[in-house]
C-alpha cells in the first residue's frame, strides 16, 4: 500500500426496507483508496457497488460502520457539511451524465466552481481548459442535447474534474456509450489519472474499465470478495 | 449563472410560461383598471357626496344637521363667513339657505328644495358653470335669478328665459311668494338633486323665508385631498374654525367635520375603498394559484436534475434561489405585460369613461344617493406600486413551497427518479 489513504471504509453496513423485506446491500465491507489510484469495483448486478460509492460520495447514510474522507468522518457531518464536503472535495460522474439540460457545455462544466465561488472570468478559463483536456474544444457552447452520448459524459468528467477534487466517484460511466466512445472516455480518465495524479473509483460492469484500472475490487452479496493491484 | 438559469428554465416550457404570465398579466391589468375605475367612483362619490354637499367642514346650528328646521339658522352669517373665509388653510367657502318652496311655470308645479347661496363663493366649492345644461350661473349682482335642475325643469316644463313662481311659508308664519327669472338649468351630478334642486341667490331666498342675514350652514373646504374619515387636515381646520367663531348661550354654533355631518358618508367611502382591496386580494389568490401550480409542476418534472445539483454540492438555499428567480422572473414578465394592457385599459377608463347602468337601465345608485353613471377612471401611482409589489410578494410567497420542496431532496432519491 502506498501514501496515505484518502477514503477508508470501515466495517459499512447499509440496509434497505423494503416494505417487511430488510435488504442487506453491504454486509461489512473495509476497504482503504489511496491518493492517485485508479480502481474499478466489479460484480455482479446487486453486488453493492452503488450502495457503496454512494456511501463514500456521502450522498447515503450507513447502517453501520464508517466512512473516512480525507480525515473526515462522514458520519460526524451533518447534511449541510456533507454536501460542502462533496462540493469541495469529490467529483462525481453518473450512468446517464445528468447534465444541466439548460446549461451549454462550459457552463456545466464550471457549475461546480460557480458553486465553490470563483470569480467568472477564473472559472470560465478553467472549465475551457478542462473541455479541452477531455477532447472535447470546441464545443463549449453546444447545450447538452446538441452533443453525442460520448461528449455529454465528457462533458460530465470535465465538470467532475474541473475543481480539481480530492476523489473522482463514477458509477457505470461507460455503461450507456457505444464501445468506441466508452474506450476513449476511460484513456481519457486514466490520462487525467496519470498526468495530474488525480484518485478515480469506478463502480462499472465494463471489462475495459477493469483491464484499464490498476487495481479491481470484486464485490459480492454486499462484501469485498478480492482486491486485485496489477 | 442561477439568473440565467433560471430564466433557461422558463423558456424551456414556452407554452407554459407564456399561458402562466399572460394570466397573471391580465390580473395585473385587470386589477389595474378595477382599482382606477374604483377610484374614480370614489372621487365622484366623494366630490359630490362630500364637497358639494355638506363641505369638508360645517358650521351650523347644532341641531340643524339632525332636524333640518329653518328655524335652526346661523346669525350674522355675512360676518360670520367672513372670519372663517380669512382663516389661513380655508380652500372655499360659502353660506347655505335651504327651503322648501312650490315652484309653478306656466302649466306645471312642483315642489322644490331651494338653495339659497352666494353665487361666487359657491363656485369655489361646486363647479356650477361645469353643470350648466342650458343658460348661466346665477349671476351675483343680479336679483330673482333662479337656476332649476334639470329634472325639475322638465317636470315644470320650463326653460331657460321663462319665469317661475315660488310659493312657501315663511319663518315668520306668513306665506311668502316670489317671480323668479330662470336663468339657467344645471346637471348636479346627484340625480336626487336634479329632481329637486333649485338654486338662487342667499339674500333672495333670505327674503323669501324672512330669515335675514340668516344661513342654515357654512361649508367650507380645507387644504385636504383626502376623503378619509379623521383626515387630520380637516380636523385641524375644525379647531382653528372653533377657536375664531364664539358661540354663546343665545347662538350655539356647532363645527363639524363631514364624517360628523353625515355618518353615512364616510361608512359608504369606507366600504368603496374596503371593496378594491377585496378585487386585489380575490385576483392575487387566483394568480398565486397559477404560480404555484407551474412552480410545482416544474419542480416535479426537475427531480432528477435538481438531485443531481444537490449531489454535486448545490446547497439547499441556492436551490431555493433558484425556484425563486424563476418565479419573480416569470411575474416580472407578466407585470411587464399586464401594465400595459392595464394602462391601455387605464387609459380608455380616463378619457372616456364607463357607464356602468343596472340591468333596468337606471342610473347608479349607492345609499340612496343617485349619480350619473359615467365614471372616468383616476389612476393613482400607489395603487400600480402596489400591485405591482403586491403580485411580486405572491410570486414569493406562492414558489416557497415549490422551493423548499426542492431543496429538500435527497440526491440518492431524486436521482433514482427516471
Ligand atoms: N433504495 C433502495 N431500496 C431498497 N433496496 C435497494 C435500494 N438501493 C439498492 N438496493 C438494493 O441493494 C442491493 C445493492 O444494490 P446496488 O445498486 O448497490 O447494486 P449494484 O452493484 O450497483 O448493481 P448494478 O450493477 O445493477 O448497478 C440490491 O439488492 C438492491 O436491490
Ligand atoms: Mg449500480
Amino acid at each position: 500500500m502506498n501514501a496515505t489513504p484518502i477514503v477508508t471504509v470501515k466495517d459499512l453496513t447499509r440496509d434497505y426496507q423494503q416494505g417487511t423485506i430488510t435488504v442487506r446491500a453491504l454486509r461489512g465491507v473495509d476497504l482503504d483508496i489511496a491518493t492517485g489510484e485508479f480502481t474499478a469495483l466489479m460484480g455482479p448486478s446487486g453486488s453493492g457497488k452503488t450502495t457503496l460509492l454512494n456511501m463514500i460520495g456521502g450522498l447515503d447514510e450507513p447502517t453501520s460502520g464508517t466512512v473516512i474522507i480525507d480525515g473526515q468522518d462522514l458520519n460526524s457531518l451533518d447534511r449541510g457539511q456533507r454536501s460542502d464536503l462533496r462540493l469541495h472535495r469529490i467529483g462525481f460522474v453518473f450512468q446517464s451524465y445528468n447534465l444541466i439540460p439548460v446549461l451549454s457545455a462550459v457552463e456545466n462544466a464550471e457549475f461546480v466552481l460557480m458553486l465553490r465561488g470563483l470569480p467568472a472570468a477564473e472559472r470560465r478559463a478553467r472549465a475551457v481548459e478542462t473541455l479541452a483536456a477531455v477532447g472535447l474544444a470546441g464545443m463549449e457552447n453546444r447545450r447538452p442535447s446538441e452533443l453525442s452520448g460520448g461528449q455529454q459524459q465528457r462533458v460530465a468528467v470535465a465538470r467532475a474534474i474541473a475543481s480539481k477534487p480530492a476523489l473522482v466517484l463514477a458509477d457505470e460511466p461507460t455503461a450507456n456509450l457505444d464501445s468506441k466512445s466508452g474506450h476513449e472516455l476511460i484513456a481519457t480518465m486514466a490520462k487525467l489519472n496519470e498526468e495530474l495524479g488525480l484518485t478515480f473509483v469506478f463502480a462499472t460492469h465494463d471489462p475495459k474499465v477493469m483491464n484499464a484500472a490498476r487495481r479491481v475490487v470484486w464485490m459480492e452479496d454486499g462484501k469485498v470478495q478480492r482486491d486485485e493491484r496489477k | 449563472m442561477l439568473l440565467a438559469m433560471a430564466w433557461r428554465n422558463l423558456q424551456r416550457h414556452g407554452r407554459r410560461t407564456f399561458i402562466t404570465a399572460a394570466a397573471m398579466g391580465i390580473s395585473v391589468a385587470f386589477v389595474m383598471a378595477m382599482l382606477a375605475y374604483v377610484d374614480g367612483m370614489y372621487r365622484k362619490m366623494a366630490d359630490v357626496m362630500i364637497n358639494q354637499t355638506t363641505g369638508q367642514l360645517q358650521v351650523a346650528h347644532p341641531d340643524f344637521a339632525t332636524q333640518r328646521t329653518m328655524y335652526d339658522t346661523v346669525p350674522d352669517a355675512a360676518a360670520r363667513l367672513k372670519t372663517v373665509a380669512a382663516l389661513p388653510g380655508v380652500r372655499g367657502a360659502s353660506a347655505r339657505l335651504y327651503g322648501f318652496a312650490l315652484l309653478g311655470g306656466a302649466e306645471q308645479t312642483a315642489g322644490a328644495q331651494l338653495v339659497g347661496v352666494l353665487p361666487e363663493q359657491e363656485l369655489e366649492l361646486v363647479p356650477m358653470r361645469d353643470r350648466m345644461v342650458s343658460g348661466a350661473w346665477l349671476a351675483p349682482d343680479q336679483t330673482d335669478q333662479i337656476v332649476l335642475g334639470e329634472g325639475l325643469a322638465e317636470t315644470l316644463e320650463v326653460a331657460v328665459g321663462d319665469q317661475v313662481v315660488a310659493v312657501t311659508q315663511a319663518a315668520d308664519g306668513s306665506l311668502g311668494n316670489a317671480l323668479y327669472q330662470v336663468v339657467g338649468v344645471l346637471t348636479s351630478g346627484s340625480v336626487t338633486l336634479d329632481r329637486t334642486g333649485a338654486w338662487l341667490r342667499l339674500k333672495d331666498l333670505q327674503t323669501l323665508l324672512v330669515l335675514p342675514d340668516q344661513a342654515h350652514e357654512i361649508t367650507l373646504l380645507s387644504d385636504s385631498l383626502d376623503s378619509r374619515a379623521g383626515d387630520p387636515i380637516v380636523s385641524a381646520l375644525v379647531k382653528t374654525v372653533r377657536a375664531a367663531l364664539p358661540t354663546d348661550e343665545k347662538h350655539p354654533l356647532s363645527v363639524r367635520p363631514w364624517w360628523v355631518v353625515s355618518p353615512a358618508t364616510a361608512s359608504m367611502l369606507a366600504t368603496s375603498d374596503a371593496s378594491a382591496w377585496l378585487i386585489l386580494v380575490i385576483l392575487f389568490l387566483v394568480a398565486g394559484l397559477g404560480i404555484l401550480n407551474t412552480m410545482l409542476m416544474s419542480v416535479f418534472e426537475r427531480t432528477k436534475e435538481l438531485g443531481v445539483m444537490k449531489a454535486l454540492g448545490t446547497r439547499p438555499a441556492k436551490i431555493v434561489q433558484l425556484v425563486l428567480w424563476e418565479s419573480l422572473l416569470l411575474s416580472g414578465l407578466a407585470c411587464l405585460g399586464g401594465l400595459v394592457l392595464g394602462g391601455v385599459l387605464d387609459w380608455m377608463l380616463v378619457n372616456w369613461g364607463l357607464a356602468l347602468t343596472t340591468s333596468s337601465g337606471d342610473r347608479l345608485s349607492t345609499g340612496g344617493v343617485l349619480f350619473d353613471p359615467r365614471i372616468f377612471g383616476v389612476v393613482r401611482a400607489d395603487r400600480i406600486v402596489v400591485t405591482v409589489l403586491t403580485l411580486l410578494c405572491v410570486a414569493v410567497v406562492a414558489a416557497l413551497w415549490p422551493a423548499f420542496r426542492a431543496a429538500r431532496l435527497r440526491p440518492v432519491v431524486a436521482m433514482r427518479d427516471e
